[in-house]
C-alpha cells in the first residue's frame, strides 16, 4: 500500500477511489476480476450497459497496468545477495525442464561425422595415438580381468565402454595438469606414458609398485605423471591458481559418486574460490547394481552445475571427438577465467562393476551386448580415423597382437617379481616412524622367527 | 566436573608455572621478551608468525576473515590478504577436503573447524584421506602441511554442541597427530610445531582457557616438540596423566592430595598421538600407580537417540581389501554414550544377537565380520530366538589367563589357545576365552569374575594387517 502510494500520489488516489467504488482491494485484483467477469477478451471489445462502469473499468485497467508496471520496478529490492525483482504470480520453478539438456556429439552412431558438427580438429598423430591407446586399454582390461579369474590377481575393475572418456579427455589435457581420478580412468595414465609393466606391478603389488604394495589393484598413482591416488581436486586447483600456473586440476567421478557429499562440497567451494577445476562425470548408468533412476531424480548430473553457479555441458561420452573438444574448450575456460567447469559424459558401463560383481544379476545380458556392439566407442572412432586414411585392418591386427604380447610378458614379469619388504608395512604412516610403530615391527619380526610357518614365503624380510 | 570447572572459573593458575615446580621444561629461556597473553592471543601470534615465515601458508574456515568467533584469527586477513586468509562456505567436509588438496600441493593449510563438535562431517576426510595420503601413495604424495584447529571442551553453558571433547576418536587413526596444549605459552609453541610438522595434525584448543588463562608468552618464533610429554609436577606415590584444560583441575587436586600426604606426579601428555610412552613408563616405574584423566564421557552422557535404530555394517580384514575395505571401526563407537555396539562371532550367534539388537529400544551398531560371511557355517535354529545383549560368554573354560575378544578374531584365538597348550604342556598353561559380544555396554562382571580367578587378562583387538595403535 505504502509503496503503491509513493509511485504517484495523484494517480493512486484516483485509483483508490475507483477501487473503492468498484469494491476491490488491489489494482491487479480489480483488473483481473473485471476481465474474468466478462466473457469477451480485450478491453476494447468489452460492452457494459452502464457507461459509468465502462469508464471506470477502462480507467482501472489502464491505471492498474501502468501502476503495476511502475510498482514492480520500484519494488526491486536489495536483499543480501543482490537485486531481485518481485512477481505477484505464485510460480514454482518446475523440478525439471520439459526437455532434457541436449547432448553434444560430433560422430553419429556409425562413426560418421555429423554435417553440422563443430569440433576441435585433431591431427593424424593425435588421432592415431588416441585410437591406439583406446585399443591398448581394452586389451589391458581384458587380460587383467582374465588373470583375476584365473586366481593370479586378487581383484580388478575394467573400464569397458569408457575408453573414449579416458583417452580423449587425457589427450585434450596437458601433462602438467593434475589428475585426481576415481578408479575407472587408467586410460589417462596410459596416455601420459604409464607402461603396461607399471600397471601390472601395481596390480600384483610387487616391490616395483610405486604404492609399495599397499593398495588394492587398480589404485594407481604417479608422481611424475601428475596423477594422484584419489580426489581432492578443488584445493589443488586453488593452489595452482595462487602460484599463477597455467594449469588446472581435473577430477573424475561416476554417477554414483555425484551423490556423495564431497561432490556437492567440492562444487560449491570451487565456485566460491574461483578455482580452475574440471569436474568430469562418467555417467555410465550404473553404480554397482543401482541404476541412475535410484541415484538421483534430476536430469542427470549436468543440471547440478547451475545450482552452484558452474558452467556445464553434457557430452556423448562414447564419442571420442566430442569428448576431446569438450574437454579442450573446458580447460581453456577454466585456466583463462579461473572458473570450474562441469562435464557430464554420458556412456554405458559395459563391464561389471568389478571382478566381485556379476551384473547379469541385475540387468539383462542383451542390454550389455547391445551397448558393447552397437554403441562401442572404439568402432565409432575407428570408422572416423579410417575415413581419413589414417588406419586400416593391418594396423589394427598388428597393434592388437603386439599389445597382447606385451601384456602377457608384463604379467609374467610382475608375477615373478618379489613383494615389497616387510618394513614397507610400517613406513610412510608418518614421515618418520614413531616409537609404537618401530616396536610393532620388532614384535612382528620376533613372531616371524618363532612361527616361520605362519609367514608368507614371498614377502622378503 | 562442571562444578569443578565453576570453582576455577575466576582465577586460573596455569599448571606448572606458579608453583615453580616445573622440572622438565622445553620452552624459551627467560631472557627473551615476553608478553602477558591469553590463549586466543597466543594462538593468534602463532598464526601471524606461521603466515609470515611461509608465503605458501593459508588460514581458512568459517568466519575467520573478521577474526573468528574466538578472535584467534584477528588481523590475519588485513595483514596477509584475502587470498591467503579467507572465509569458507559452511561445510566442514569441504573445508578439510580443501585443506588436504592445498597441502598435497606442498602448501601449509591451517584450517579452522569452528567447534570440535562440528568436526564429524570432516571425519571421513581426516581418517580416509588425510591420514592415509602418504601411506597409500607409497610416499609419492603427502598432505603433511595440513593442520586442523578446533576449540574443544566444556565451558558450562555450551550444551551438546559447544562442549564436546572428541580427541579419543582421532587417537585410533594412524597417520595423523593429535595435539592439545594446556596454556598460552604451550599453545603458541605447539601450534607452530604442528603447522610445520610434515604430517597432518589435529590441534584441539581448550576453549575454556581462551580468555581465562593468562601467561607470559615469549614474543619470538619458538616451537615446542611434538610427542614429548612434560612432567609438570614431580611426585612419588602416583602418576597422573592428562592434557589440555583438565590439567588445571588436576593440579589443584594434587595440592589437595598433598595435604593428605599423597605425593602426585603430574604429566602433561601434550601429543596424544603418537604419545610419549617412555616418559609415562619411567614415571609409573617410579610411582607404581597410574591414573589417566580425560574430560569427556562422564558429564556429557546427555546423548540419547530416541529412535531404536539398528545399523548393520560388514567389517574387518579379508586379505585383499586394502585400506577401505578392511577397517575395524568398532573402537570409535565405544566412546559414544547412548548407543550399543554388538559383534557376533558365528552364524548362530549372529541371528540371535541381530534379533536382540533390532528389538532393543536403543540404537545399536552391529558389526558383521565379513570374512565369515561365507567361510563360517554352523547349525542355526530356524525359529525366532534372541541372544541377550551385554552378556559375555565364556566359550572355553580355564584357569591361567583370561582372553577377551569378539567377532572374527575368536577363531584365531581358539587356535592360538590350542597351540599354546601344546607347547606349554609342561606348564599347564590353560587359557579361558570370553566372547564379549557387546562391546558397549560391556559385561564387566563376567570379565571381572574371570580375571579374579585367573589373575591375568589379555584383550585382543581385531587382526589388522596395517598398523594398530
Amino acid at each position: 500500500m505504502v509503496q503503491h502510494l509513493k509511485s504517484s500520489s495523484s494517480k493512486s488516489i484516483l485509483l483508490n477511489v475507483l477501487r473503492h467504488n468498484l469494491g476491490f482491494s488491489s489494482p491487479n485484483h480489480a483488473s483481473r476480476h473485471l476481465r474474468q467477469n466478462l466473457p469477451h477478451g480485450p478491453l476494447s471489445t468489452r460492452v457494459s450497459p452502464n457507461p459509468v462502469t465502462r469508464l471506470c473499468n477502462t480507467m482501472v485497467d489502464t491505471l492498474s497496468s501502468i501502476g503495476s508496471h511502475e510498482d514492480a520496478n520500484s519494488q526491486v529490492m536489495d536483499f543480501p545477495g543482490g537485486k531481485v525483482s518481485f512477481t505477484p504470480q505464485i510460480h514454482f520453478i518446475s523440478e525439471s525442464n520439459e526437455e532434457r539438456v541436449p547432448c553434444y556429439r560430433v560422430l553419429d552412431d556409425n562413426g560418421q561425422q555429423l554435417t553440422n558438427s563443430r569440433f576441435v580438429p585433431v591431427s593424424e598423430e593425435v588421432a592415431v595415438k588416441m585410437y591406439s591407446d583406446m585399443v591398448t586399454l581394452q586389451i589391458m582390461d581384458n587380460i587383467f580381468y582374465e588373470a583375476q579369474r584365473q586366481g593370479r590377481l586378487s581383484f580388478y575393475a575394467t573400464a569397458f565402454g569408457g575408453e573414449a572418456i579416458n583417452i580423449a579427455s587425457a589427450a585434450a589435457l596437458s601433462p602438467q595438469y593434475f589428475i585426481f581420478p576415481q578408479y575407472r580412468e587408467p586410460g589417462v595414465l596410459l596416455w601420459r606414458g604409464f607402461t603396461l609393466q607399471e600397471f601390472a606391478n601395481q596390480c600384483f603389488g610387487n616391490k616395483s609398485d610405486y604404492g609399495k604394495g599397499r593398495q588394492m589393484p587398480v589404485h594407481y598413482g604417479s608422481n611424475k605423471l601428475n596423477y594422484f591416488t584419489l580426489p581432492n581436486a578443488v584445493d589443488a586447483a586453488y593452489s595452482l591458481k595462487m602460484v599463477g600456473k597455467d594449469a588446472c586440476a581435473v577430477t573424475f567421478f561416476g554417477d554414483g559418486g555425484s551423490s556423495e557429499g564431497d561432490f556437492h562440497a567440492a562444487l560449491n567451494f570451487t565456485a566460491v574460490m574461483e578455482a580452475p577445476v574440471l569436474f568430469i562425470c562418467r555417467n555410465n548408468g550404473w553404480a554397482i547394481s543401482t541404476p541412475t533412476s535410484d541415484q538421483f531424480r534430476s536430469d542427470g548430473v549436468v543440471v547440478k552445475g547451475r545450482a552452484y553457479g558452474i558452467r556445464s555441458i553434457r557430452v556423448d561420452g562414447n564419442d571420442a571427438l566430442a569428448m576431446y573438444s569438450a574437454v579442450h574448450e573446458a580447460r581453456e575456460m577454466a585456466v583463462r577465467e579461473h572458473r570450474p567447469i562441469l562435464i557430464e559424459a554420458l556412456t554405458y558401463r559395459v563391464g561389471h562393476h568389478s571382478t566381485s560383481d556379476d551384473s547379469t544379476r541385475y540387468r539383462s545380458a542383451d542390454e550389455i551386448e547391445w551397448w558393447n556392439k552397437a554403441r562401442n566407442p572404439l568402432s565409432r572412432f575407428r570408422t572416423w580415423v579410417e575415413s581419413n586414411g589414417w588406419w586400416n585392418d593391418e594396423s589394427e591386427s598388428d597393434l592388437r597382437s603386439r599389445i597382447k604380447k606385451e601384456m602377457l610378458e608384463a604379467i609374467r614379469v610382475a608375477e615373478k617379481t618379489e613383494k615389497p619388504i616387510l618394513n614397507h608395512m610400517f613406513s610412510d604412516v608418518y614421515d618418520v616412524p614413531p616409537l609404537n610403530l618401530r616396536e610393532q615391527e620388532l614384535l612382528v619380526r620376533q613372531a616371524i622367527k618363532s612361527h616361520p610357518q605362519d609367514y608368507p614365503s614371498d614377502v622378503p624380510l | 566436573m562442571a562444578s569443578l570447572l565453576g570453582r576455577f572459573c575466576r582465577k586460573l593458575v596455569v599448571p606448572g608455572s606458579a608453583n615453580g615446580s616445573r622440572m622438565v621444561s622445553t620452552t624459551a629461556c627467560d631472557s627473551e621478551a615476553v608478553k602477558s597473553l591469553n590463549l586466543y592471543s597466543a594462538i593468534n601470534q602463532a598464526l601471524h608468525i606461521a603466515l609470515e615465515t611461509d608465503p605458501r601458508s593459508y588460514v581458512f574456515g568459517e568466519d575467520v576473515g573478521f577474526g573468528g568467533v574466538f578472535r584467534c584469527t584477528t588481523g590475519l586477513a588485513e595483514r596477509f590478504g584475502k587470498n591467503r586468509v579467507f572465509n569458507t562456505p559452511l561445510c566442514e567436509q569441504g573445508i578439510v577436503g580443501f585443506g588436504i588438496g592445498l597441502a598435497a600441493m606442498g602448501n601449509r593449510a591451517v584450517v579452522e573447524i569452528q567447534f570440535a563438535d562440528y568436526i564429524y562431517p570432516a571425519f571421513d576426510q581426516i581418517v580416509n584421506e588425510a591420514a592415509k595420503f602418504r601411506y597409500r601413495s607409497g610416499n609419492q604424495f603427502n598432505c603433511g602441511g595440513l593442520t586442523i584447529r578446533a576449540p574443544y571442551g566444556a565451558v558450562g553453558h555450551g550444551g551438546h554442541y559447544h562442549s564436546q571433547s572428541p580427541e579419543a576418536f582421532f587417537c585410533h587413526v594412524p597417520g595423523i597427530k593429535v595435539v592439545i596444549p594446556r596454556s598460552p605459552r604451550e599453545a603458541k609453541g605447539l601450534l607452530l610445531s604442528s603447522i610445520r610438522d610434515p604430517n597432518p595434525v589435529v590441534f584441539f584448543e581448550p576453549k575454556w582457557l581462551y580468555r581465562q588463562a593468562v601467561e607470559e608468552v615469549p614474543e619470538h618464533d619458538y616451537m615446542i616438540p611434538l610427542s614429548q610429554a612434560e612432567i609438570i609436577r614431580q611426585g612419588s606415590d602416583i602418576t597422573l596423566v592428562g592434557w589440555g584444560a583438565q590439567l588445571t583441575v588436576m593440579e589443584q587436586a594434587c595440592l589437595d592430595a598433598e595435604k593428605e600426604g599423597i605425593s602426585c606426579e603430574l604429566i602433561d601428555l601434550k601429543t596424544l598421538l603418537p604419545w610419549d610412552k617412555e616418559t609415562v613408563e619411567a614415571s609409573v616405574k617410579k610411582t607404581g600407580r597410574l591414573l589417566k584423566l580425560f574430560i569427556s564421557g562422564v558429564n556429557l552422557s546427555g546423548f540419547f537417540l530416541i529412535i531404536g535404530l539398528t545399523i548393520r555394517a560388514p567389517y574387518g580384514a579379508v586379505g585383499h581389501g586394502g585400506h577401505y575395505h578392511s577397517q575395524s571401526p568398532e573402537a570409535f563407537f565405544c566412546h559414544v554414550p547412548g548407543i550399543k555396539v554388538v559383534i557376533p562371532r558365528s552364524p548362530r550367534e549372529a541371528k540371535g544377537l541381530l534379533l536382540s539388537s533390532i528389538r532393543d529400544p536403543n540404537s545399536v551398531v552391529f558389526f558383521e565380520p565379513k570374512w565369515l560371511y561365507r567361510q563360517a557355517v554352523e547349525e542355526v535354529p530356524e525359529h525366532d530366538y534372541m541372544i541377550p545383549l551385554s552378556e559375555a560368554e565364556v566359550i572355553r573354560e580355564d584357569n591361567d589367563i583370561t582372553l577377551v575378544g569378539w567377532g572374527v578374531q575368536l577363531t584365531v584365538m581358539e587356535q592360538a589357545c590350542l597351540d599354546v597348550e601344546k607347547v606349554s604342556a609342561l606348564y599347564y598353561f590353560n587359557s579361558k576365552i570370553i566372547d564379549l559380544k557387546s562391546q558397549l555396554p560391556w559385561d564387566k562382571e563376567t570379565v571381572e569374575a574371570s580375571v579374579k580367578k585367573a589373575g591375568m587378562l589379555l584383550i585382543l583387538d581385531a587382526i589388522k594387517p596395517i598398523v594398530n595403535y
